[in-house]
């Protein structure tokens, strides 16, 4: 209210300053000759995880009817508090999110949507297992519905696991012809806004019953099904005693270069088993090294550092050189990335500002446009993998893309959607679809809807539009740090402060449009600190890397669990 | 038909009507005061855009003639992008302080004065504004 500054509002500061709600009430009253209802606009949405459910549920559709009492918390209205402004309440609950929430989650899943069979015969008997991770041990429940033919009945078992941190549901269905089905599930009205997820787990036909068969408490469970799925290859401590900041793959997939918090850059690569350091950049940079670049033909090497400078390292054989510094942003750089042309590479700042630089034939580089879309301080760029567009996430919760026009870049779409810092961002092999993670625990998938596409997606003159079309929701306890796509295998893997690394896949049967992602991958601690990054290899599918705050990296084997 | 006011109306009503009354001498007061106050911010806000956007102006004109007799190609590429700050800069709604984009314009002569400062490897010693254009309460 009193932040809506200007001459008119003078007298209603004042009263603001002067006298407590109920006296400036009175005042109202009595201009306008009757007593006021207390405004409606007063009252300040509730910072509570109430919205974020409301929203998330409006962002998926439904797949069938559920009961309104399901959705909604049953909880009173929240108080009519003061305005706050935006800095105060909403930014502590943003910054530090409680640890446990409340209302607790409950259950309720006497809402199964039946499934239309499309023609095929009624699939007879449908078994459904369903286990959701945060149930606490042996508070599991049961439950017989009839659905679609009278022939149909569903069993419906919670399996308690012990990750009480992947909330997930997930249900088996094993109709006769022993063909998966999915279903979407909507899943349990948890804190922080559940969304209905789709699961196809059985994907090898020859798994009809899990030994000992079924019934309630069967330990067949999500961490049985995937617990060979991530397998550690090697563990390195790559910056010791302090934190290893990002890692970087170079385009041959052979080396790959870490950065940390010691100031310097390593670069690592493959001996017998083992990776071992081929070199150490340590001269360049006067505090931490924040992010690491390749250029597309592998020879150089950008990094952006705190000390508000971006160096270009050139490779000489085993051996780096700096050529360049680049300087202009007018504090900490926070990201750096090349073009997938290799003539033009991007920086980001907590200035706020995002920096595009030419390249010349002579390793000249030339600033070509300051960008100032973004209102705080932006933690990511990248490129489009096949296309001149960049895209920068920042600590104001929103993406921005950008093209050339006429000389200069310019903004041309805003994605809005998280409700927290982003903290990463990264396309999928085709460019047609953008993952981002965000401090608000949550991924989002993106994708582009180009002009006159037949979805009737509306666009903006000739540029294209993206749409939020999937969020993964209820997997990670805390921020989401990276994110990486991989374009050889399409899995999707995430770094999270919770110090896990988890996996996800496109479930191949879900409409592209609205596609479902299963977690075939979950490793709780992969690090004894939060998760900084996580990147495929380029050449070799499966192999991912990760780093972490205890300065230690990891290098995984990715395998798809044969069951998920 | 003209009825004598009711006598018990001028009590029952009392309250209402010095509410009313004082209602309208504070807003009055408080609309003259606020009418100062927004002028002086105004000012002030106004002469400190307008000293940074003139010292733009003068630092690409100053540049523009140090670079007048150079015609390498590096040289007349600078005196381009000096001459699109200049053009910024005169477009700018400097007699409009309501104009919806001042601020977007602001930022975007703020970007390219510093890609031009990144071009002419000068360090510009003057900070703009810690603030940032958008208005801040």
């Amino acid at each position: 209210m009193c932040s809506q500054a200007g001459s008119a509002s003078a007298v209603h500061r004042a009263v603001m300053e002067r006298a407590p709600g109920s006296a400036e009430a009175r005042l109202r009253s009595g201009c306008l000759g009757r007593a006021l209802p207390p405004g409606p606009a007063r009252q300040l949405s509730w910072p509570s995880d109430a919205g974020a459910r409301t929203r998330n549920a409006r962002t998926r559709p439904e797949p069938g009817p559920l009961p309104a009492s399901s959705l909604r918390s049953p909880l009173p209205p929240p108080p009519r508090l003061l305005p706050v402004t935006r800095h105060d309440a909403a930014c502590v609950l943003r910054k530090h999110p409680p640890l446990f929430s409340f209302p607790p989650p409950r259950l309720c899943w006497h809402c199964i949507p039946p499934r239309d069979n499309g023609g095929r015969p009624d699939p007879v008997p449908v078994r459904a297992s369903l286990s959701a991770d945060w149930v606490r041990n042996g508070s599991g429940s049961r439950g017989r519905r009839k659905v679609g033919g009278a022939s149909e009945t569903q069993a419906i078992t919670t399996i308690p696991t012990r990750q009480r941190d992947s909330r997930s549901l997930r249900v088996l269905q094993f109709p006769r012809d022993s063909e998966a089905r999915e279903r979407k599930w909507r899943g349990p009205e948890g804190s922080r806004g559940s969304l209905p997820l789709s699961f196809c787990l059985c994907r090898d036909r020859t798994l009809t019953r899990p030994p000992g068969g079924w019934g309630p408490g069967v330990q067949w469970s999500l961490s049985a099904a995937m617990k060979d799925s991530l397998v550690l290859l090697a563990r390195v401590s790559a910056h010791p005693d302090s934190r290893c900041w990002f890692l970087a793959w170079n385009p041959t997939g052979t080396l790959l270069a870490s950065c940390g918090g010691d100031r310097s850059i390593r670069i690592w690569g493959k001996e017998g088993d083992g990776w071992v350091c081929k070199s150490v950049l340590a001269e360049g940079h006067q505090r931490t090294v924040r992010k690491v670049a390749w250029s597309p033909c592998g020879n150089y090497l950008a990094s952006a550092s705190f000390d508000a400078t971006t160096c270009i390292w050139k490779k000489n054989q085993d051996d780096f050189e700096c050529v360049t510094t680049l300087e202009g942003h007018e504090n900490e750089v926070k990201s750096v990335a090349w073009a997938p042309s290799g003539s033009l590479l991007a920086t980001c700042s907590r200035d706020k500002s995002v920096w595009v630089w030419e390249v010349d034939e002579e390793d000249e580089y030339e600033c070509v446009s300051v960008l100032n879309s973004h209102t705080q301080d932006v933690k990511h760029v990248i490129w489009h993998p096949n296309q001149e567009l960049l895209a920068s996430a920042s600590y104001d919760d929103t993406i921005k893309l950008y093209r050339e026009e006429e000389d200069d870049w310019v903004c041309y779409a805003t994605l809005e959607g998280h409700e927290s810092t982003v903290w990463s961002l990264s396309f999928d092999p085709s460019g047609q679809r953008l993952a981002s993670c965000s401090d608000d625990r949550t991924v989002r998938i993106w994708r582009q809807y180009l002009p006159g596409n037949e979805q009737g997606v509306v666009c903006n003159g000739s540029d294209p539009t993206w749409k939020c079309i999937c969020t993964l929701s209820g997997f990670h306890s805390r921020t989401v740090y990276d994110v990486s796509w991989c374009h050889l295998t399409g899995a999707l893997a995430t770094a999270c402060g919770d110090d896990a690394i988890r996996v996800f896949e496109e479930d191949p049967s879900s409409d592209p449009q609205q596609p479902s992602f299963s977690l075939t991958a979950h490793l709780p601690q992969a690090h004894s600190q939060d998760v900084n990054c996580v990147a495929w290899n380029p050449k070799e599918p499966g192999l991912l890397a990760s780093c972490s705050d205890d300065g230690e990296m990891a290098f995984w084997k990715y395998q798809q669990p044969e069951v998920l | 038909m003209d009825r004598p006011p009711d006598l018990f109306d001028a009590i029952v009503m009392a309250e209402e009507r010095y509410r009313g009354e004082g209602f309208q001498e504070g807003y009055a007061e408080g609309r003259c005061l606020g009418l100062a106050e927004g002028r002086r911010a105004g000012v002030v806000r106004g002469a400190s855009i307008g000293s940074e956007i003139g010292s733009y102006r003068g630092f690409a004109l100053t540049w523009k003639c140090l670079l007048s007799g150079s015609t390498s190609d590096k040289d007349r590429k600078k005196a381009k992008m000096l001459d699109s700050l200049l053009g910024m800069v005169q477009r700018f709604p400097y007699a409009d302080p309501t104009h919806g984009e001042l601020h977007e314009d602001l930022d975007r002569i703020r970007g390219k004065f510093k890609q031009v400062c990144s071009l002419l490897s000068v360090q510009p010693d003057f900070h703009v504004s810690p603030g940032g254009s958008a208005l801040s309460f």
